[in-house]
């Protein structure tokens, strides 16, 4: 089985031992689906079916909640809590991503491969190619209007998606909810890109934007989250810009009081912060000054916002006002 | 940090620099902090990069224009990168020549960041652990 997806500025050359593996890989893949123009590089990456899980790595290079990886002579070995495991040649560019039949079934088929560690390793594979052509991943929505544009920031759940949403309906447009790259131009100044046309809205944000429709009906991301992905275009039309330069960077504080809405500017020491916090760091000198090379100087670039908001604050109409006069 | 006279001190390998308009910003890859310092400050730690004394250091501050008012602030320089341990000492021959400052000199100054970066991850993309739903 083999395919080829786009994802922004790398191709992935997708093959697998089963066509049941190919499809769990396309599924993570197509949420980064984005055909750009010019000149990509191409990643190899095989899926197999392995008969034995990984013993877990160190994690030197990366630790993360569910999976470890660390480097080695050629480039990258990666090890999941399932046992699944990810080796990359960097020579060849070539990944081999191993997912042991989970052992507890009797049913010994590729079916029992854990989701999750599908998409672990994969994110490991993009975010190492977008890396080695220029691009830093950043874990930040993006809105733009009027030569404005802003780079949302908060961790998982924290509102990134709805402030896109809220700004979406006020008329701005989009890079994404919470996936974008960006890079320094040769001019000196950040550009940044969308990857992804897909959102992660939380059920609730039709109680504020009836636009977003009723997402009860549709099943959850995932056992951990309530949130439902959703085309945006299908709901707020043509809302997507495919790059911008960044101007303004919001960091997004959720408060305890519901209908508070409070907008402090940022010093330029809490801009570097809130913006290095948005993306991954390994532990390697050479990829981390290659992020801090392009995260530092377009920090000094940015006017940030500290924008505490409570949980019912969208409800009310000076809400938007105060958004937006922070992005004035 | 070590005040033994004439050790060579070096800046860790794993401490990464970037230059920025009005200095350069620091991430020490084993404790995740990140620092910001001014120009006169990434001068100096450039010639900690090559490996030198804190005498070589002082002396290269006086012929860059450093005056008796500047002692504390450069003092204090040192003490903070040697104390967070961005400079360690080295078997490495000290390197003293001359260097130029491609600025005017001000004293040095570096800040440390009040919170480290993450350390464990959500994921390769993700570095953040999510909130409570």
């Amino acid at each position: 089985m083999e395919t080829r997806i786009n994802c922004g500025p790398v191709v992935i050359d997708l093959t697998a031992d089963s066509a049941l593996l190919c499809e769990r890989a396309v599924t993570e893949l197509e949420q980064f689906e984005s055909r750009w123009a010019g000149p990509c590089a191409a990643v190899r990456v095989h899926l197999q079916v392995a008969t034995e899980p990984a013993a877990m790595l160190a994690g030197k290079f990366l630790y993360c909640r569910e999976m470890r990886v660390d480097k080695t002579a050629g480039g990258f070995a990666a090890t999941c809590v399932s046992g699944a495991a990810g080796f990359y040649d960097a020579s060849r560019h070539q990944w081999t991503l191993d997912f042991p039949i989970a052992p507890k079934t009797s049913r010994a088929c590729e079916a029992n491969v854990d989701d999750e560690h599908v998409e672990d390793l994969l994110e490991l594979v993009l975010t190492t190619a977008w890396r080695e052509s220029g691009w830093v991943p950043l874990h930040a929505g993006a809105v733009a209007r009027n030569g404005c544009c802003a780079i949302l920031a908060a961790p998982s759940r924290g509102g990134k998606s709805t402030l896109t949403a809220a700004l979406l309906h006020r008329g701005w447009r989009t890079l994404g909810d919470d996936k974008i790259l960006i890079r320094m131009q040769s001019g000196g100044a950040p550009e940044l890109r969308g990857l992804t046309t897909q959102f992660n809205l939380d059920p609730r944000t039709s109680r504020w934007f009836r636009e977003v429709g009723d997402l009860e009906s549709q099943q959850p991301l995932s056992r951990w989250t309530a949130k439902r992905r959703v085309a945006a275009e299908r709901i707020w039309g043509d809302c997507f810009v495919a790059q911008a330069r960044p101007t303004h960077i919001v960091e997004i504080r959720r408060d305890r009081d519901p209908g508070l809405t409070r907008a402090t500017p940022l010093s330029a020491t809490e801009v570097l912060s809130v913006l290095l916090h948005q993306t991954v760091v390994p532990a390697d000198a050479a990829i981390a000054k290659g992020i801090l090379a392009v995260l530092a100087p377009s920090a000094r670039q940015l006017n940030g916002v500290r924008l505490e908001i409570g949980e019912d604050a969208y409800s009310n109409p000076k809400t938007f006002e105060t958004i937006e006069a922070m992005l004035a | 940090m070590s005040d033994v006279a004439g050790q060579t001190l070096v800046l860790r390998p794993d401490v990464v620099g970037t230059v920025i308009t009005d200095g350069a910003v620091l991430l020490d890859l084993e404790t995740n902090y990140f620092y910001e310092t001014n120009a006169t400050g990434w001068a100096i730690l450039q010639m900690f990069e090559a490996g030198t004394t804190r005498e070589h250091v002082l002396d290269q501050c006086r012929r860059w224009g450093a005056g008796a008012t500047d002692a504390d602030a450069l003092g204090k320089f040192l003490e903070t990168v040697g104390a967070d341990k961005l400079i360690v000492p080295s078997d490495w021959p000290p390197v003293t020549a001359e260097t130029s400052l491609e600025v005017t000199w001000v004293p040095p100054t570096i800040q440390k960041a009040p919170e480290a970066l993450q350390r464990i991850m959500k994921s390769a993309f993700d570095p953040t652990l999510p909130l409570a739903e």
